[in-house]
């Protein structure tokens, strides 16, 4: 231990600070009946380091305050203003996007799953009821007006997965037959692709570590490829056979490499369906089971070469199930 | 060198004398902890009760039943509680002399005070405090020592200290140049330099005679 004597400079909130004889400043505790230009003798035991901020306890106490409000807040905001994900509905015109919602049916989220989506995303503006209904009404509205819903792309791959099945009143049938309730009512007419499956809180696992909504994840995985594209499968595939699993990224305008075998799996299940007979409007075709999705096409009654002429072209069809 | 125990203090004077002065910042401490204040020129009187205690402790300590520190914390906390307690029971019965003493001592202090409150708004003006000269302040002294000399040498040259109120900051080039100084110790220790260099253009009398030791002691060396 050491002495030091030293003249009271600056009397602070949480020290003093003393300039001693030799010209040397120190911090010291404070301590009762300090005066500014007092001489007092203070031990090493006195000294004390540099506090973490100039403001001392008192901004430290207000960033006590800050972090336990914003804690707070985040507990709030995620309780009230980010309600717990209900089902996802992945909707895939071209622009593909992967809505999340409540269990009441409001949107809570929208990701865009390709650049396409991000665009389309860019323009549009979410009302503020946020309905689930509403959003898909004005996001294929939308997709027309930007040029991504054509008479020659009308193809739609439609899946829906309850994020917490177990738990959930309904089940993700119902709410596809919602949403193609919904979309039938448009003045648009689509050729759906339907996905559904079991595993559904893991294969969105799934289809999210790939970057690939739920819908396009399912036809990757099942080597099933929507209307639109069929005829790519039918070209011959000059390039050397590559796993599937190896290159997902269907949605990539590129043509996807097909092994031979499964080539034609697909050709083989078309002929198959063509044979059955499907109800006017309905044109339904179930691919060969597949393992962990159920993908089955609904046809409109006629595919319409005029986007604003198809109103009511589907009215009455299948649900698809 | 060992440190003398107390058995050999309590038997050889010298011993005694040298122990004592080892433990003078022992007695500051445990002084300080009771009054809850510091050793101070007004509280001196604290200060030489504790010492009082001590050079008692040595007389009284045997060395069986603890250790020599603890033994005389307890000595020296003791006395200075009975010392504050005939105080407050004397109250404030002060002599003609006391009254004039105190009086000396409060225009003293008033003019210090008055001084470094001076000091502490030119500082704000440079943009940092007492608390900032804490961390930039030399360590070794005799980089003080150099400091100080430096500053000195600039408050008396009146083209620089126009300079350094109106740009806030030191000429640090033609400090270099004029009094052949190292650059890296100009900017490293600018804020104390600036700081010493304004003490003794003010003429701050009363702090330059608190830190003129570290000169003196230099004069004294060159003589």
């Amino acid at each position: 231990m050491r002495a030091s004597k030293g003249k009271i400079m600056e009397i602070l909130e949480s020290h003093a600070v003393v300039m001693t004889s030799d010209g040397h400043f120190n911090r010291i505790k404070r301590k009762d009946s300090m005066r500014i230009g007092a001489d007092v003798i203070y031990t090493s035991s006195d000294l004390v380091e540099k506090p973490s901020s100039k403001k001392g306890w008192v901004f430290g106490l207000k960033a006590q305050v800050a972090v336990a409000m914003f804690v707070l807040l985040t507990l709030v905001m995620s309780q009230i203003a980010m309600p717990a994900a209900y089902a996802v509905v992945s909707l895939d015109i071209n622009p593909s996007l992967q809505i999340t919602v409540d269990e009441s049916r409001k949107v809570v989220g929208i990701d865009p799953m390709n650049t396409e989506a991000d665009e389309l995303l860019e323009a549009y503006v979410i009302g503020e009821d946020k309905d689930l209904h509403a959003v898909i009404n004005e996001l294929i509205k939308l997709s027309n007006a930007m040029g991504y819903l054509t008479s020659e792309n009308h193809n739609v791959i439609l899946a829906t997965a309850m994020v917490d099945r177990k738990n959930s009143k309904s089940s993700s049938d119902e709410l596809m037959t919602e949403i193609l309730d919904v979309i039938e009512k448009t003045e648009y007419t689509f050729d759906f692709t339907l996905v559904s499956t079991v595993r559904e809180s893991s294969e969105l696992k799934n289809a999210k570590s790939e970057g690939l909504s739920l819908g396009r994840y399912a036809m990757a995985k099942e080597n099933f490829l929507p209307p639109g594209q069929e005829k790519k499968i039918e070209e011959p595939a000059e390039t050397e056979p590559v796993a599937l699993d190896a290159e997902p990224q269907i949605e990539e305008e590129e043509k996807p490499t097909i092994p031979p075998g499964q080539e034609k799996k697909v050709e083989e299940s078309k002929n198959i369906d063509n044979e059955k007979p499907v109800p006017p409007g309905q044109a339904i075709k179930e691919q060969n089971t597949p393992s962990k999705f159920v993908i089955t096409e609904k046809k409109a009654k006629q595919s319409n070469d005029n986007n604003g002429n198809g109103k009511g072209n589907n009215k009455g069809g299948g649900k698809g199930n | 060198m060992d440190s003398i125990s107390a058995k050999e203090a309590k038997i050889d004077p010298v011993s005694r004398e040298v122990f004592i002065k080892e433990h003078i910042p022992f007695v500051i401490y445990t002084v300080s902890s009771v009054t809850g204040r510091y050793i101070s020129t007004e509280n001196d009187m604290e200060y030489s009760i504790g010492l009082e205690a001590l050079n008692n402790a040595i007389d009284a300590y045997d060395g069986s039943t603890s250790k020599f520190e603890t033994f005389a914390t307890t000595v020296i906390k003791n006395r200075v509680i009975d010392f504050l307690r005939k105080e407050n029971r004397k109250g404030y019965q002060l002599s003609e002399s006391d009254v004039m003493e105190a009086i000396m001592d409060e225009s003293d202090s008033v003019d210090m005070r008055m001084e470094i409150a001076e000091f502490t708004e030119h500082l704000k003006k440079f943009g940092f405090t007492f608390d900032d000269l804490v961390d930039v302040s030399p360590k070794h002294v005799d980089s003080r020592k150099r400091a100080i000399r430096l500053g000195m040498r600039i408050s008396e040259n009146e083209n620089f200290m126009t300079y350094i109120y109106k740009e806030l900051k030191l000429p640090v080039s033609n400090i270099v140049k004029l009094f052949k100084e190292s650059r890296r110790f100009v900017y490293l220790h600018n804020k104390y330099i600036l700081s010493i260099a304004v003490i003794f253009d003010k003429d701050y009398s009363i702090i330059k005679e608190w830190i003129g030791d570290v000169i003196r002691g230099d004069e004294y060396e060159s003589q």
